[in-house]
Order: C-alpha cells, then structure tokens, then sequence
C-alpha cells in the first residue's frame, strides 16, 4: 500500500507548478473582487491549482479536478469578474491527459469526457460563463491541440521505450536466438543429408549384399551388381557433395543479405517551408475573408509579413520568432480589427513551436517570453481583455513546451531505432558467423564420416572388378570389404544425423539462460540491482543460473517482499557465481524458506557439480550462492560445437 | 613401373585403392602409412614415384606432410586424394607442391589416369575444378605482392606460357598456340617452373594466380575442354 501512495508523489517541478497555480488563483481572487461569491472562487482557483501539481501521477483525476472547479464556479455564479484561472490551466490537464494517462484507453476517453465536460457547457453557456472574445472554438482548438501534443510525445515516449526494451532483450537474448538457429539449421542439414544420401547408400550396400550372393555361381551377374553398387556409392557421395556445396553457397547468400540490410535510412528532416507556407493562407484567407478597415493591398502585404520569417523557423528559430513578434504588433498597431487575428495567433505559435523544438533552452526561453509580451501588446492594442491576453500566453508557451517536448521524443525515438537496427545488424552477423562455422563443421564432420564410408564401398568395388576375372579370393575379399563399408555408411549416416538431431533438441529444450535473468528480475516488482558479468555460458549452466535466480527471487518475494535485492553474476576461476542476496524485510522476520524450493535448486545445481551454499545474512537478510563449474561434459564434441555456433566455443572446450 | 605410396588412416578405402592400384599393370603400391609422420618415413624410405596422400589424418596432416617430403628433397610427385573439392586445405596443399588432387569416388580408370599423368609430370588433373577452388580461395584471400616478385625474373615468353598454362591448355596445344615445337614447351616450362620455385604445374599455376597474371573468371569456358579430359 504504503508504494502505491509513494507512486502518487509529484515531482518536484510539478510542485513547484502547482504551488504557483494556486499563487496564481489565489493572487487573482484578491485582484479581481466583485464576484458574487468569493470564498467559492477562492477555494476553487486553490483546489485547481493543488490539481496541477499532480498532474503526471492522476492525470485524469487531476484534469477532472480542474473541470470541476470550473462548475463549482459556473453553478455558485463566482465567476462574474475576468478571472480565469481554471481555464487556463485547461490546456496544461489536457496535455498530461493525453501524456500520462495509465494506457491510451485513459487518455482518450479522459481526453474525450473531460473535454465535452468542458465545452457542452460552454457552448450553452451554462452553467460556464466565460467572457472570451476568441469563445468556443479557439478553447475547443486549444484543448485539442494540447490533447495531440500529449498523445504525440506520449506514442513517440512508448514506442522508444519499446525499441529500447526490443533492443536489450535482442542483446541479452543474442545467444539464445543464434543458437535457435544454429539448431534449427542443424535439423535442416541433418534431415536434408538423411533424405537425400540415405537412397543412394541403401542401393548401394542392396547391390553389394547381391553381388556377394551371386559371386560363386555367376560372375557376370556378380559384375553388374559390383558395379551398380560403385555407381550408387559415387551417387551418394555427388548427392552429399552437392548438398554441402549449396550450403556454401546459401552462407554467401546470406551474407550478401546482410550486407543489403546495412543500408541505413536517410534522417527524416522537417520540411520547413511548410509551416510558413500553412500561415501565410490562413493570413491570405483572414484578409479575403474578415472586413476591416484599410487597403486590402496592404493588409495582404500585413499577411505575407508575418508569414515571411516562418521560412527560417527551423534553422534559425530565435531570429525568426523575433522578427515574428515585431510583424505581430507591428501588424496590430496598424491594423484595427478590434482582435488581434487569427493569422497572428498561428504565426506565434508556430514561431514558438520552432523555437521549442529548434532552438537551445535558452534561445526557446527568450523566443517564448518575447512572443508573450508580442501577443499581449498586441492584444491590448487591440483592445482585448484580460482574458484573452492570459490565454494567448498560454497558447505560446504551451507551443514552446509542446514542440520541445516532441523534439526531445523525436530525437530519443531516432536514437532508439538506430540503436535497435544496431542490434539487429549485429545479431545478424552473429548468426551468419555461427551458421557458417556450422555449415563448415558439419561439412567437415561428415567428410570423416559418410564420406570416408561411401568412398571406401567406391574404392573396393572398383578394386573387385578388375580382379574379378584373374583372382576369385582376392575378389572376395574386396566384397567383403564394400560389405563393412555399406555397414559403415549407415553406421556414421545414423551417427551424424542423429548425433545432430539429438544435440539440436537438448539445445531447443534447455529453457531461458542468464540472458533471460534480468527480465525475470525486473518482472518481480522487487527493488532488486542486477549484475551479470561472464561469458557465454554452455546451456546447462546457463538453464541452471536462471533456475537458482527464478527460485531465489521467489523466496525473497513470499519472505521479505519490500527488502533490496541484489543478483550477481560473475565468472571467476573457472566457475560461476549466482549470488542473490536480499537484505532484511521491512515486515515481520524472514521465516527461513526450507521449503521445495531450495531442495530443488540443490538438486539442479549438484547435478552438473556445482554447489549451493543459502542461509541467513548477519543484518537479518537471506542469501543464496551457487558456484557452477564451467567445464560441463558434452557428448560428441565435434558435432555439440558446431551445432552450438562459433559463439559457445570457448567454455564447451574447457 | 610407377610406384606408388598410399598414405591415408582410414584402412577400409586405403585397401580399397591398393585393390584398384596394384590391378593396373604399370603400377605397384610399395608402401602403405596411416598417418604423416609413417608415410613420410617410408616414402624417404621407399623412394615412389608418385605418393597418394590423403589431406585430413592424424599428425601431420597431408598439407604438412607435403611440406617436409618437399623440404627433404623427396623426388616423389605427391597426389593428394580429399572427399570433397569444396576444401580451402586443397589450396594449401597445391601451394606446399603437390601435383593435384582426385576425388576419392573417382572411378578407376580416372584415377590411374590421374596417378600416371602427375608420374609424367606434364598434365594437370582435374583442371576445370582445380582452377575453380584457387579462384574461390583467391576471391578470399586476393592478390599477393611478394609472389608477383617472382614473376619478374621470368621472360616474356615464359610468362606468357604460364599464363596459358593457367588456362588449361596442354603442352600440345601450348606448342600450336605459341608455334613452338613440344619439347621447346617443357624446356621453358621447367625453366619458369625453376625461377618461380614451383614444383609442379599445378603450383604454378597456383602461384600465376596469386601474382594477379591470372585473374578469377577471366576465362572463356571453352578454355577447360581439353585439359579435363587429360
């Protein structure tokens, strides 16, 4: 309980926040007199700002609050000065919706509701009244583009995060994936070399059994089978030849392939005219459209003005929100619209956005403040209220925000992807090294084998028939020899597919290793520190790790769940140590866990040598120690290594 | 009579070969050794004309073993006989001086065939898949400097030779190529062999290969027809 309320606790920037939105309410009730009932608007500018601050951790509630402060003042009348304050905060509660939110289900329909909230009755104007001359439709527009914004930051925040989590587990899960693989393509070859050289072999040890059947009473039919049996020997040995070859050719395949795929991507850029071009309509359309006094030509002069520093509002994002604000007040001291125009507006919120997104921090900061003071001179010159002053403020700061907060996103996703693709690349050319030193070692592996056997059958059968006419016995003697070697084909062809075959599913069925570990820990939800330091393990030792960790973690989870838990481990002499060590429990004491578990872990552990050592720590805490020896016994080496890839080598030897 | 000494540690196929060796009339296997360090004493021993040398066997392996019978003068024309042609140590061994390799599936008739032209010394066997395993090694290792050095000291004439030999052309048709009578061929044929410290054609060709004089599929197919044949 007592974590879930510590996971309510704002931040310190968002206390800060709060602390001057209730500054804010309270400054503008002693301001602002004269409504009806001032302790409500008091106690509601106080509620609303409190909201703020939470605004990370409940951000739907904390949203809410802020709506319902508003009602409170619409349904008690408080509101009949310009004060404003909730309102303005609207934008900010509708931005964390949508950026905070627990999944996109909150955000969306919190988003949705609190905004109908919102503007249903401000659309009948009940029981809301607010003096705003832009009304419904710039409120509405600014809710949404506040909700966007956080949905924006909110997708790109989720789907690095996503990239970077991909990306850890493709590193940790490397050797397990390449040796998925390998085995996968071991099975490949194993039942490949089975179909394709069993027949040929089978012909040929049916035609040496008939050709020793048949020698005493009729040579020549003796001769046909002899020879039948060398042209299916040497078939079989084309067959493997052939095979082996194309396994040659499908590793230099994939590794062109893989050369392909390190194509990188060209840096998505902003296009930069665009936002420019996207103001100057709006400030075309605003003069076609709004009468107002003066000449059209110069008031469409007026509106390519404040478009025309937009162009560089990437590349030179201060300079252009600078001469932004200028074209913004000098367009209102000499036009008299009666409001400042909406074409202005998008002007300095774009020129805020650059700002937020291109500029440095302090660069945005100045652009920020001097767009501001742009839009409330302008304002005032153009006889706006106090209200429309404050939200034009919060429109451009919250533009800086918004767009700085999507940069930072933005570059962060960039980052994520590039380091993800990374680790894709060199997974991939982990793989091909592995395949290949298996492709070579099963190539040679069989060569010794199959080969050696198919050859020999060959080599006799030859000798049999050039002797077959001048010398019986030696004859004999070389069918003999064609015999064992047919014997021996079959041997070694069940030798090495089997031997492969066998070595596959122990690698298949071996479980999650240490690179599974770190998950398995972070999915406890204990405050737990992990450190894995060692090379990459043989399977059972590796399967063995994660069983002492898996039950360790279970242990700490039933006996001392709030205590710190630490996961070592680390390879040292030839062995390695799995160390879990959890410090004394915050609840009653540790009930020593004499139970299955650690019964079972003994057993796992002594079964490949090693030895476990668990028992209470002097500060009231538990701790588990296994040593696992490094040097497991493997059958049939030669095959277990290939099949294993070039990454296991070097503990499989030892 | 071409003597001959088996060295391979499987019993079963050497048995088999000696079957088919000793069945030729021009022919005797003289010797036999289950590994490098056996074979090479009775090859210094028994003097053969020609060893037939399997490349993977206990110590040493045949790429070592050519080496030391070249190192101590042997007189013997090594042919190493290998299961598969897909095998970079094939390279080695041709690089250490031996006159060429066969399949051990060869039928017999092609491997006595084999065994009198590496006596004869002036016919390389299995070209066409010779020449593919040094340009697929080649392609791996590229070009060497040092060996092209060697290249300098040889004539025109005989750097032109070397690189038709390359080519897999035979000493006849060298000699109609070139307009040089037969024996004109093998003279200065053994004299570049000679300077360029090769001692087979083979090797030659191995070392023409490495010194970029003959680049991976510069050839025209119909190059091979010949000398495959051989």
């Amino acid at each position: 309980m007592s974590s879930r309320v510590a996971a309510l606790r704002p931040r310190n920037s968002d206390l800060l926040l709060g602390a001057l939105a209730v500054a804010w309410g309270v400054a503008e009730d002693l301001a602002l007199p004269g409504a009806a009932a001032q302790g409500v608007q008091l106690a509601t500018g106080v509620i609303a700002g409190s909201a703020v601050a939470f605004r990370r951790t409940v951000p739907v509630g904390a949203a809410g609050l802020v709506v319902a402060a508003l009602y409170v003042r619409g349904l008690a009348d408080a509101q009949t000065n310009e004060a404003i304050m909730p309102l303005a905060l609207l934008p900010l509660m509708f931005y964390s919706v949508a950026r905070y939110a627990a999944d996109a289900g909150w955000a969306i329909a919190g988003g949705a509701v609190l905004a109908a909230l919102v503007l249903v009755p401000v659309w009948e104007e009940l029981p809301l009244r607010q003096p705003n001359q832009f009304g419904h439709v710039f409120l509405l527009l600014l809710i949404a583009l506040s909700w966007l914004a956080g949905w924006v930051v909110r997708r790109r925040w989720l789907e690095s995060l996503r990239l970077r989590q991909d990306r850890e587990s493709i590193q940790l899960a490397r050797t397990t994936f390449v040796r998925a693989a390998a085995a996968e393509e071991t099975l490949r070859i194993a039942s490949t070399i089975n179909s394709e050289v069993r027949s040929a072999a089978s012909e040929a040890s049916t035609h040496t059994e008939a050709a020793s059947t048949v020698l005493d009473e009729d040579v020549e039919a003796a001769r046909t089978q002899i020879s039948l049996a060398g042209e299916s020997s040497r078939a079989a040995v084309a067959d493997l030849r052939r095979l082996l070859a194309v396994l040659r050719t499908e590793g230099q395949q994939s590794t062109a392939a893989a050369a392909a795929h390190g194509e990188r991507r060209r840096k998505a850029r902003w296009p930069a005219i665009m936002p420019a071009v996207a103001v100057a309509v709006v400030s075309v359309a605003e003069v076609l459209l709004v009468t107002a006094p003066g000449s059209t030509a110069g008031r469409l002069g007026g509106a390519v003005a404040v478009a025309l520093p937009l162009i560089w509002c990437a590349r030179f994002p201060v300079s252009a929100a600078v001469a932004t604000a200028v074209t913004v007040v000098a367009r209102a001291a000499l036009d008299q619209y009666g409001e400042i125009g909406i074409s202005a507006i998008a002007a300095s919120a774009v020129a805020a956005a650059a700002a937020g997104r291109f500029a440095s921090r302090r660069g945005a900061v100045l652009a920020t403040g001097l767009l501001v003071v742009a839009v409330s001179v302008a304002s005032a010159l153009q006889d706006g209220n106090l209200n429309d002053l404050v939200m034009l403020s919060v429109l451009v700061v919250l533009a800086t925000v918004a767009a700085s907060a999507i940069g930072r996103r933005s570059e962060d996703l960039e980052q994520s992807t590039l380091q993800y693709a990374r680790a894709c690349d060199e997974r991939e050319l982990l793989v091909r090294e592995a395949l290949d030193e298996l492709r070579r070692g099963i190539a040679r592996e069989t060569h010794d084998s199959v080969g050696y056997a198919l050859a020999s059958l060959n080599m006799h059968a030859e000798a049999a028939l050039l002797v077959l006419d001048s010398d019986q016995v030696a004859a004999r003697g070389h069918i003999d020899s064609m015999q064992a070697a047919a014997r021996l084909t079959h041997t070694e062809l069940d030798r090495l597919v089997h031997g492969l075959e066998h070595v596959t599913r122990e690698e298949l069925d071996s479980g999650p290793g240490v690179e599974s570990i770190p998950a398995l820990v972070r999915g406890s939800g204990l405050s737990a520190r992990t450190s894995i330091d060692c090379p990459t393990l043989p399977l059972r030792i590796a399967s063995t790790a994660y069983r002492v960790v898996q039950e360790s973690i279970l242990n700490v989870q039933k006996h001392a769940p709030d205590s710190d838990v630490t996961v070592d481990l680390s390879a040292e002499s030839g062995s390695l140590r799995v160390a879990i060590v959890n410090g004394r429990p915050a609840g009653p004491p540790v009930e020593l866990p004499g139970g299955h578990g650690l019964i079972g872990m003994r057993e796992r552990v002594t079964a490949i040598r090693g030895s476990l050592i668990a028992g209470p720590t002097d500060d009231g805490g538990w701790s588990t120690v296994a040593i696992l020896p490094l040097d497991a016994e493997t059958p049939m080496p030669a095959v277990r290594d290939a099949a294993r890839g070039g990454s296991g080598g070097g503990q499989a030897e030892g | 009579m071409i003597k001959l000494v088996l060295i391979d540690d499987h019993e079963l196929l050497r048995s088999g070969m000696r079957g088919v060796l000793d069945a030729q009339p021009d022919m005797r296997v003289v010797a036999e050794a289950a590994d490098g360090a056996a074979g090479i004493d009775e090859v210094l021993r028994t003097h053969p004309d020609v060893v037939l040398m399997d490349i993977r066997m206990p110590a040493p392996d045949g790429i070592e073993a050519t080496r030391r019978l070249v190192a101590a003068g042997s007189k013997a024309r090594i042919l190493i006989i290998t299961t598969f042609d897909e095998d970079d140590n094939l390279v080695e061994a041709l690089r250490a001086g031996a006159a060429g390799f066969i399949l051990k599936d060869t039928p017999s008739a092609r491997l006595a065939d084999a065994v009198r032209a590496v006596a004869e010394g002036d016919r390389m066997i299995d070209g066409t898949i010779t020449r593919r395993l040094i340009e697929q090694h080649l392609e791996r290792t590229g070009t060497q400097e040092q060996v092209r050095e060697r290249f300098a000291d040889l004539t025109e004439r005989e750097t032109e030779l070397i690189r038709r030999l390359a080519r897999g052309r035979s000493n006849a048709e060298l000699a109609t190529e070139m307009s040089l009578s037969e024996a004109t061929v093998k003279t200065h044929l053994n004299r570049a062999m000679t300077k360029l410290g090769a001692r087979s054609r083979v090797q030659a060709v191995v070392l023409a290969y490495e010194s970029g004089l003959v680049r991976p599929g510069e050839l025209e197919s119909g190059d091979f027809a010949l000398s495959d044949d051989a």
